[in-house]
């Protein structure tokens, strides 16, 4: 490590480097200072968020008279503008000095963050609007504005012949600034804004062709299977607001003892919670820490039960319980898990590069980007998170076994993306929040180059998604070929790229992790994500063999594929380029920075340490998770995944390159009965057709026809309506429009006035 | 004999009316000079620079000391320094959307825009008098002002008729509060809204030798009387019947200023009035008395509304609806103790009401009072925007029809008129929205669960006929050979800056809140 | 006391003979001495009730003139009654403004515009019905409550100084344009609204 220390006093890089240190030395300790005090780089954060923001609103109301190349300018622009603000935010949360201030508890290091003063307010209740970016929310910036510029830039090239160009762009844009706010938002109820507009961007985008009704009925079922997630995510806000009243109400000074000076710790966050509202991150961060395990008569603990408000009798350990499996609801149905991941599939319909921004790199990993956030949380409720990991598990291994035998190249990467979600999932349910997020970022990369090739690859096939179709395009397509294979072999796990890392120390941790209540939990998950990880292999490589291997399917839609433009090459080049650079984050050569741990850990690991610091300390606390600690590397872990990977990869080359085309691609009987179960999603939206839509929609026509229909249409509303218009037409008869009756009627009123007064005085 | 002394703290309140009473009076001298052709657009904007001059001292008022000022005729509190900000607001955006309506009628003249501002003027002087007389003479300013507005347009007989009924029943209404101030004068040997209340206290305490109170009688009526004339200007049920004539013949938009400024004029003297005397009085009285205004007004006025083709008589009945609403406000004021007697269409017991909650309910007013001042002119101005003068004879000026169509043929035009009525019918994400929430919380949160359950039934009636308006305009062809109306850069500012405020207040309301939230919003000892 | 008007004479001891102590608002009555009434009482009954009459008359005359005429004795009596209360000044201006200027010009209106229409003829109906009910009502109820109010002397009554000064033109100039500033500016402010209003309604055409 360098030792920075004499630096910070000046900020001259030459002054330093005539202390003697080295230039690189030098650059080092300037990138780790920051260019911008805290408060100013905090008051700004406004600005990334109103970029895009202004961006949809010129290119959405100006858009068609600015004409295409100036729409494409001010798009493109202003996220650029955006990640350009960003990579100075990375710069300032670098430095350790950097602070945010917390009206609930001790300042925030490595992060920045303002307070814009309150946005409303209804008594003791209330909400600022105040952003905070810290080292979390930074990387998810980067992802959105950096990726998302890319895939704008994607888009020029793509929806170069749409004529509904301005409209396309005024939503990405206006998605971009919901993500935005989704992860700068530094309360539950602003990202709660982020991310129902997010919601509604992909609602408005997937169904963008909504000519035809298919598509539109897509983007439908994402926003009601959406809404159901929304409800989960509102209750868990409002028994979040309840617990914390509560919590004020019932817990001692003690609580707070882990700080210096609990007294002063809890006052603070009493003020706190009154002047600021309980909804705030910081609230929550504080709550978690103040909250011990166990029974303990002086303090209130997670075994204590509320004493006052609406959840009274309750303990605090179940709340929180509840709070989180309804937050999971919300997550399952933002980042498409089991119960509601069937919306994602669909959401194919809309713009190829609409799936890579949304559908795969940024808003499905918001459910992700909300348990990391709330970490402090998660890990007070070990039940929460074997619920988690199992969810995600059994998603991931779904997901690929529906993967096997789509025939579609975006229905496969859409599941593709349902199950690497789940591998996330698992992540945050085994207390990995990190590995979790790396995996988002290298999955941002890799997954935004395998969908934006596959647009290419449809862009340059007359529109042509069926791999069965396609095949051969190595020659033909000879650079959208490198990067698709490229981005394969990232997420199938070959060791040298960035998907081996995220993925394997995400089942590293399952592996070494344990849940101390559900000692078994973890390991059945692991043997779902190992499971899921030959799957993985197995069928990305069926995809990238029938595409691009092998001879031209006769059934072609075109006989000659083109390759694509220079924006679309070059935004895929860069892609793959990140998948394959990203591993930069993932591999563990970096010691611990406390020392009290042993080994090696990931630059990743490393630079979120400030933000999952509070888990930590309350799992040091409750030993809810214990973690088996490993010398040195894992290269049996390694090892094992990688022939795993290599397995798969081998088996799909064989099946696909040699038994079938050999057998004249008739499928193998004994095989048929489990490739049509996969085909057709496991009957999954059947199932729910039968057990969920049909039962409703044979109560509601009960409702409609019965209840509705006969109670309330004729006998309720009109029967209201005719009576209320019947005596408001009474009533207008009194208005004749003669003054000296209008006067009449107020000498009555005063008269009964009087009489009223007379009766009150007797 | 001693002179009081007076020092500019004693002026700062009456600045804005200082303004805008200048301003008047550069309009009326500068039209002198003018021929019958001259453009006089300048006229809406030197109205508007001057609202927002005004404004701007208003809102630098708003953060001073509450005090008596002007030897105690006037006080200066965020109350009334609030409401000279929303009446500022108002007439602004009301001068901006005259200036194409008198334009396409031919009758701009200095004159309307400097009865306008002089209405203003007395408006924000209303809202700071604290002294009977003082407030009857600023009130009749006011008056006196829109009477002559309302009769300013000389086509058909409706314009004249209203502004007669306006007129005499306006009088009528002040008479009998000017009989109601002298009885309680008579009662209490003075006219000091901050004195009177301990001598009222002194006064009803009296007794004579059969045990009795002699004076109870005189005060109560003399309450009743002075609160009549208050009812009559905020026209609640069943002082209300005015509002439909008078703002059916007004022009346009002085029919907004109307619904919008002396409204909220009216409703913050009462709150002066009726807050420094109640409390000297059994508190169940003002209480009931209030209660019922509400109940009634809130009921009447959406049930009045249902039926109604016509937009602007239709919007007449809606300001009656809101005005409904704010009584609720008022009548949880008196909200008091928890030995109150009967609380009507109250279900929980009365908890009393602290001071903080107090505060929440002034908050709740006056945040109602913006939105509906902002939502309201809006609405008119989309009347504005489309109604014509050819069809004013023929009386059918602003029927639904006007509406069909409006949402493929102006766009911009109907999604404003959307937003009104959305907003008007209390649906997020509007400023009408919030107001609604922060009335009806305080309303609750003082005990009348009942009323306001009863305010929020009526309300969901009255989003029937919002709503109505916006099936025409999205749902309805337009009619053969409708004629687009013309486009006025003025009116359209005004539409956008309304619409605009409409949804930024609804989403962001904090700013108002936080300048709101203080426990010392009305100044009384 | 705004209508215990004769609380405010300075020999308010006097009583009323017999027939007349009924019309009272408040009978001041004693069994042992007679009833019995200083000239100011007198006048203020005369002044009273002719004012009530000549206001009546000018509502119920047909003649516009003479309905006019009944307003000038209208504001005669009411000078009176200024007078009684020791309001000097404003009886004076009552009568010089009110009775003699602008009337005159009501006058001077009248017989240029020469209307002698005598207008429609009254037609009872319902609510007209309604409305003189609930105003005979409102008056008794008015009635009623006067008739609570105890007398009392006036406390001054025997101040010579105050009694020199109260109504002089120097006392009430001094006090309007000191302590009473804001209202009568705000009057100031209600003139000329009015006259622009008055000139705006008046004029045939804008």
């Amino acid at each position: 490590m360098i030792d920075c220390s004499s630096f910070y006093p000046s900020t001259s890089l030459a002054d330093f480097h005539a202390q003697g240190h080295g230039w690189a030395d030098t650059l080092v300790c300037r990138l780790q200072t920051a260019p911008l005090p805290s408060d100013a780089a905090g008051s700004h954060l406004w600005m990334i968020i109103a970029l895009p923001l202004l961006g949809a609103f010129i290119c959405g109301v100006f858009g068609k008279t600015l004409g295409r190349a100036n729409t494409y300018l001010v798009a493109c622009g202003s996220v650029a503008g955006s990640f350009l603000l960003s990579l100075i935010i990375l710069w300032c949360v670098n430095d350790y000095r950097t602070v945010a201030p917390n009206t609930y508890g001790e300042a925030f290091h490595y992060a920045v963050g303002w307070d814009y003063g309150v946005w409303f307010s209804a008594g003791n209740f209330r909400v600022d609007f105040g952003l905070m970016a810290d080292h979390l929310s930074t990387s998810m910036l980067l992802v959105i504005t950096g990726i998302g510029f890319l895939i704008h830039l994607y888009s020029t090239e793509y929806m170069a012949h749409d004529d509904g160009y301005w409209r396309f762009f005024a939503y990405l844009n206006l998605f971009v600034a919901a993500m935005l706010t989704l992860v700068l938002g530094d309360s539950l109820v602003l990202l709660f804004v982020g991310w129902e507009g997010v919601g509604m961007c992909s609602y408005l985008l997937i169904g963008f062709w909504y000519e035809d009704p298919q598509k539109a009925f897509a983007g439908r079922k994402a926003f009601i299977t959406n809404r159901i997630g929304d409800f989960g995510f509102l209750l868990a806000s409002f028994l979040t607001v309840a617990t914390l009243t509560a919590f004020i109400a019932q817990a001692p000074n003690d609580n707070f003892s882990s700080s210096r000076d609990a007294a002063g710790a809890a006052s603070k966050f009493k003020q706190g919670l009154f002047t600021r509202g309980p909804l705030s991150f910081a609230a929550l961060e504080s709550f978690a820490q103040a909250m011990p395990s166990g029974t303990d008569p002086s303090r209130v603990t997670l075994e204590s039960e509320i004493a006052t408000g609406p959840l009274k009798g309750h303990t605090y350990g179940h709340i929180l319980t509840a709070i989180l499996l309804l937050f999971l609801l919300g997550a399952a149905g933002k980042s498409a898990q089991i119960p509601l991941y069937v919306w994602l599939p669909d959401a194919m319909a809309g713009p190829t590069p609409v799936s890579a921004l949304i559908h795969a790199a940024t808003m499905v990993t918001a459910g992700v980007y909300l348990f990391c956030r709330m970490s402090y949380l998660v890990v007070l409720s070990p039940f929460a998170m074997a619920v988690i990991a199992v969810i995600g598990g059994l998603t991931a291994l779904f997901a690929a076994l529906i993967a096997f035998s789509q025939e579609d190249m975006k229905k496969v990467l859409a599941y593709s993306t349902v199950s690497q979600l789940g591998f996330m999932f698992m992540a945050v349910g085994s207390g990995m929040f990190w590995a979790a997020f790396l995996h988002v970022v290298t999955h941002a990369f890799f997954k935004a180059c395998l969908f934006l090739g596959a647009g290419s690859v449809m862009h340059g096939n007359a529109d042509e998604g069926n791999i069965r179709k396609l095949g051969g395009l190595k020659r033909e397509m000879k650079f959208t070929w490198l990067t698709f294979a490229i981005a394969t072999c990232a997420i199938t796990g070959v060791v040298p790229l960035s998907g081996f890392f995220s993925k394997d120390s995400i089942l590293h941790g399952l592996h070494t992790n344990h849940l101390e209540q559900y000692p078994a939990v973890l390991h059945f998950v692991w043997f779902l994500g190992l499971a899921t990880a030959a799957c993985t292999a197995f069928y990305m490589t069926r995809l990238y063999v029938l595409a691009f291997e092998g001879e031209r399917a006769k059934d072609a839609r075109v006989p000659h594929a083109h390759e694509s433009g220079p924006a679309i090459r070059l935004v895929l080049g860069l892609l793959a380029f990140g998948s394959v650079a990203a591993v930069a984050w993932g591999v563990p050569f970096m010691d611990h920075p406390s020392g009290h741990e042993a080994g090696v850990q990931a630059p990743m690991e490393n630079y979120l340490w400030p933000v999952f610091n509070t888990a930590r300390q309350i799992n040091d606390r409750t030993a809810f998770v214990r973690s088996e600690g490993e010398h040195g590397l894992p290269w049996g872990a390694w090892g094992m995944a990688w022939g795993i990977a290599l397995v798969g990869t081998a088996l799909a080359f064989f099946l696909y390159r040699s038994f079938f085309p050999a057998r004249g691609n008739k499928p193998v009987p004994a095989l048929e009965p489990f490739r049509k179960l996969s085909f057709h999603k496991f009957y999954v939206d059947e199932l729910y057709d039968l057990i969920l839509i049909r039962p409703i929609k044979f109560i509601s026509f009960i409702f409609y026809r019965v209840i509705d229909a006969v109670v309330i249409d004729t006998i309720g509303v009109r029967g209201t309506a005719w009576l209320t218009t019947r005596f408001g037409a009474m009533l207008r008869y009194a208005q004749s429009g003669d003054a000296q009756s209008y006067a009449a009627v107020m000498a009555v009123a005063l008269v009964a006035g009087i009489v009223l007064a007379l009766w009150g005085s007797m | 004999m001693t002179i009081p002394e007076f020092t500019m703290a004693d002026f700062w309140p009456v600045i804005p009316a200082g303004i805008l009473t200048a301003a008047a009076i550069v309009l009326m001298i500068s039209e002198v000079f003018l021929g019958a052709a001259a453009s006089r657009t300048y006229q809406s904007l030197l109205s508007v620079l001057a609202c927002v001059l005004a404004g701007a001292v208003a809102l630098m008022n708003m953060t001073d000391t509450p005090r008596a000022v002007l030897q105690g005729y006037a006080v200066m509190d965020p109350f009334s320094s609030f409401l000279t900000l929303v009446v500022c607001v108002g007439t602004g955006l009301a001068a901006l959307l005259a200036a194409g309506f008198l334009q396409h009628r031919n009758a701009e003249r200095g004159e309307f825009y400097a009865l306008m501002l002089f209405a203003a003027a007395g408006m924000t002087l209303l809202g700071l008098s604290n002294e009977f007389i003082t407030l009857f003479v600023n009130l009749e300013v006011l008056s006196v002002a829109t009477y002559a507005l309302t009769a300013w347009l000389r086509r058909g007989s409706r314009p004249s008729e209203g502004a007669f009924k306006y007129f005499i029943l306006g009088a009528f209404a002040a008479a009998l509060m000017l009989y109601g101030a002298a009885l309680l004068y008579g009662a209490t040997g003075t006219t000091h809204l901050t004195d009177m209340a301990a001598k009222l206290r002194a006064a009803l305490a009296e007794t004579d030798a059969s045990g009795g109170h002699p004076k109870q009688m005189l005060i109560y009526a003399g309450f009743l009387l002075v609160g009549a004339g208050f009812a009559f200007k905020v026209a609640a049920v069943p002082f209300h019947m005015w509002t439909p004539d008078v703002y059916e013949g007004a022009p346009t938009p002085v029919t907004a200023l109307m619904s919008a400024g002396v409204k909220a004029a009216a409703f913050v003297a009462l709150v002066r009035v009726f807050m420094a005397l109640g409390p000297a009085v059994d508190p169940q009285l003002p209480f009931i008395a209030f209660s019922v205004l509400a109940l009634l007004t809130m009921v009447v006025g959406n049930l009045l509304a249902l039926p109604q083709r016509n937009v602007k008589r239709m919007l007449a009945y809606s300001s009656i609806a809101h005005a409904g609403y704010l009584l609720l406000g008022v009548a949880a004021l008196f909200a008091v103790g928890k030995d109150a007697k009967v609380g009507v269409l109250s279900s929980t017991p009365l908890v009393g009401i602290s001071g903080s909650m107090q505060s929440d309910v002034y908050q709740g007013i006056l945040f109602y009072l913006l939105g509906y001042t902002v939502t309201a002119i809006g609405a008119f101005g989309t009347i504005v925007a489309l109604e014509r003068r050819e069809d004013e004879t023929k009386g059918n000026a602003w029927d639904l029809d006007r509406f069909a169509g409006l949402g493929s043929r102006k766009p911009g035009w109907a999604l404003a008129m959307t937003v009104f009525m959305l907003s008007l019918g209390g649906v997020p994400p509007t400023v009408g929205f919030i107001g609604k929430v922060l009335l009806f919380r305080a309303a609750v949160d003082a005990g009348l669960l009942g009323l306001s359950i009863v305010g929020m039934l009526a309300s969901a009636a009255g989003v029937y006929y919002y709503l109505r308006v916006v099936v025409y305009m999205y749902m309805r062809p337009a009619p053969e050979g409708a004629l687009v109306p013309e486009r006025r850069w003025t009116t359209e500012l005004a539409l956008v800056a309304t619409a605009a405020g409409t949804v930024l207040f609804g989403v962001l309301p904090g700013p108002i809140t936080a300048l709101l939230q203080r426990t010392d919003m009305l100044f009384h000892r | 006391m705004v209508v215990d008007v004769v609380g405010f004479l300075p020999h308010a001891t006097i009583h009323l003979p017999g027939p007349f102590r009924y019309l009272w608002l408040q009978p001041i009555c004693c069994a042992n001495s007679p009833p019995r009434m200083s000239p100011e009482q007198i006048l203020f009954w005369v002044f009273a009730v002719a004012t009530v009459f000549s206001a009546l008359g000018v509502v119920v005359l047909k003649n516009p003139i003479a309905s006019a005429m009944s307003l000038v004795a209208t504001f005669f009596f009411l000078a009176g009654i200024y007078v009684l209360l020791w309001a000097h000044t404003v009886a004076a201006l009552q009568v010089l403004v009110y009775a003699g200027a602008i009337m005159v010009l009501f006058l001077f209106v009248i017989m240029l515009l020469s209307i002698n229409d005598v207008g429609p003829a009254v037609q009872l109906s319902f609510s007209r019905l309604l409305g003189a009910v609930a105003t005979a009502a409102l008056l008794a109820a008015l009635v009623l409550a006067f008739r609570k109010l105890p007398t009392s002397d006036l406390a001054w009554a025997n101040d010579p100084a105050r009694l020199a000064s109260f109504g002089s033109i120097k006392e009430v100039g001094a006090i309007m344009y000191t302590q009473w500033l804001f209202p009568f500016e705000a009057v100031s402010l209600l003139l000329l609204v009015a006259i622009v209003g008055a000139v705006v309604v008046a004029k045939s055409r804008i």
